[in-house]
């Protein structure tokens, strides 16, 4: 949307074959898959967005948080809350320094902005406009439209466009104090040390996550624990699930990726309108011919809006079975059915 | 339209190629199942349906459009075919698992982005030594997200460069 937002603009500036093109290619581009996506989306849920706008559940203070966190996510800084590391204090000295050069210089600041930008190469000022944009695109659709919901990956497909306008304030700074040599070196070292803190961070904060139980390895843990017909319920699965009788989980993909075995799951709300009561989805069971059902408990958050549509679920976990329902094992964290 | 490769840019080349290696063992060192993402596990389950002939189908029935299908495995129309193509072909030529086929195009894919970037730096006329130290950033971040965004990013950064390179000659 973006892209198509900016090249229509450039097209309405120039006017002329070149910018006529570039706007033909590039939102063609940007448009085909973005119109499919609207199409299948109205197709299966009866709204363009792909499923209910779930807003009422959070506030703007929340949203603002999940975005500060997934930024944090991309580039190090406050990933530990409130606790100050060697990349946020870095942060807070440049900051400083940038803070305190424009107090000095405050009215001039504006007009340093502008020439600035106005220095900018053509794909600087295409980088800050995409990225302005797009930032400003999804922060309002993820307010309006998706219970606040924002993702790191979402923003990742810009930290190069960031990097060439980091570099662009380079050039422009090094070509307007050519000969301060050492405080140049000192200016882009401190940058480059904060950019560099924050990843580091980032890194400890990885390798403490794959370490720790909660990490996504965790779903083949707990049930290699549990035994059934003497044999691990792991591996029960793996001998026992086959294309004609798949595996009801409600955490398939990344169960996929351990087991390799046939898997069925509900769709969440956001990509269906179908609700998956008990009706529904003893259809479905009858439908693939399905024998077992393992559900990881703590995976399923029956609060979040994006599984209100998973009620089989929800009586599941309340005890509330239903009597085609056999319950093989029970626990915190693991509920495995046998279908009678 | 074409990349400054000049003999004044060797050096550079070099020491980015020396990071790129470098950082492919590093992130090579992170490869595990649990590490790939969950929408990943859709084009992993194409690939090995397309090694195994049966085309291109998924044995992950997610979405409703692979409810409407009934059948598992499901012809796979969510998401599109190249990628599982991709981790197929790497597979099949190299005799790498398919988790770790995809794995390595991601991570070669995302070495690609800071050599563009430099290349683009250099267009741009900043400094090749700061060049250098900022796109070195590049190699480090975020590589918890999701695999096909860094395929993305170096598709979109190419066109990029390729558009800058176009402008100035």
């Amino acid at each position: 949307m973006s892209l198509m937002i900016y090249f229509t603009y450039k097209y309405f500036i120039y006017r002329n074959s070149s910018s006529f093109k570039n706007l033909l290619i590039l939102m063609s581009a940007a448009a085909v898959i973005p119109a499919l996506l609207f199409i299948r989306n109205y197709y299966y849920t009866g709204s363009l967005t792909g499923g209910p706008s779930v807003t009422e559940g959070s506030t703007i203070m929340e949203t603002l948080y999940a975005i500060r966190w997934q930024f944090s996510m991309l580039f190090g800084y406050f990933i530990n809350g409130v606790d100050i590391g060697i990349a946020e204090i870095s942060l807070f000295v440049v900051l400083f320094l940038i803070f305190s050069l424009c107090v000095i210089d405050i009215k001039k600041f504006p007009i340093l902005l502008k020439s600035i930008i106005g220095l900018f190469s053509e794909v600087a000022k295409f980088s800050l406009v995409y990225i302005a944009l797009s930032l400003s695109i999804l922060i309002y659709f993820s307010i309006t439209k998706s219970d606040g919901y924002f993702n790191a990956r979402y923003i990742m497909v810009l930290f190069p466009f960031f990097l060439i306008i980091f570099s662009e304030i380079v050039r422009v700074y090094m070509e307007s104090h050519t000969k301060n040599y050492i405080r140049n070196g000192v200016v882009i070292f401190c940058i480059f040390i904060t950019f560099l803190s924050g990843q580091y961070e980032l890194y400890k904060y990885h390798i403490a996550e794959r370490m720790s139980e909660n990490s996504t390895g965790s779903l083949i843990y707990p049930i290699d624990n549990i035994m059934i017909n003497d044999m691990s319920l792991t591996r029960y699965l793996e001998e026992s699930i086959t294309e004609t009788n798949p595996l009801l989980t409600n955490k398939a993909q990344r169960l996929w990726v351990h087991l390799r075995i046939p898997l069925v799951s509900f769709t969440p709300n956001l990509f269906t309108r179908t609700i998956w009561d008990n009706i529904k989805a003893k259809e479905m069971i009858e439908k693939y011919n399905i024998k077992y059902i393992l559900l990881y408990k703590k995976y399923f958050n029956s609060q979040s809006k994006a599984f209100d549509n998973q009620l089989f679920y929800k009586n599941v976990i309340n005890s509330d079975f239903p009597d085609w329902i056999n319950v093989i094992y029970n626990s915190d964290e693991i509920l495995f059915m046998e279908i009678i | 339209m074409k990349y400054p490769f000049n003999k004044k840019n060797i050096p550079y080349i070099v020491v980015l190629f020396f990071f790129s290696v470098a950082s492919a063992i590093f992130l090579g060192s992170f490869y595990s199942k649990s590490y790939i993402h969950s929408d990943a596990s859709q084009y992993l389950s194409v690939a090995e349906n397309i090694v195994q002939g049966a085309g291109i189908k998924t044995n992950i029935i997610y979405y409703q459009q692979h409810h409407d299908q009934s059948t598992i495995p499901a012809t796979q129309t969510v998401f599109p075919p190249g990628l599982p193509a991709l981790i197929a072909t790497v597979h099949l030529l190299t005799g790498l698992s398919l988790s770790v086929s995809l794995y390595a195009i991601c991570v070669i894919f995302f070495l690609a982005v800071p050599v563009q970037l430099f290349f683009l730096f250099t267009n741009t006329g900043v400094n090749k030594v700061y060049g250098i130290l900022i796109v070195s950033t590049c190699y480090m971040f975020s590589y918890s997200t999701d695999n096909k965004f860094r395929i993305r990013i170096t598709i979109y950064i190419y066109y990029i460069t390729k558009h800058s390179l176009y402008c100035q000659y």
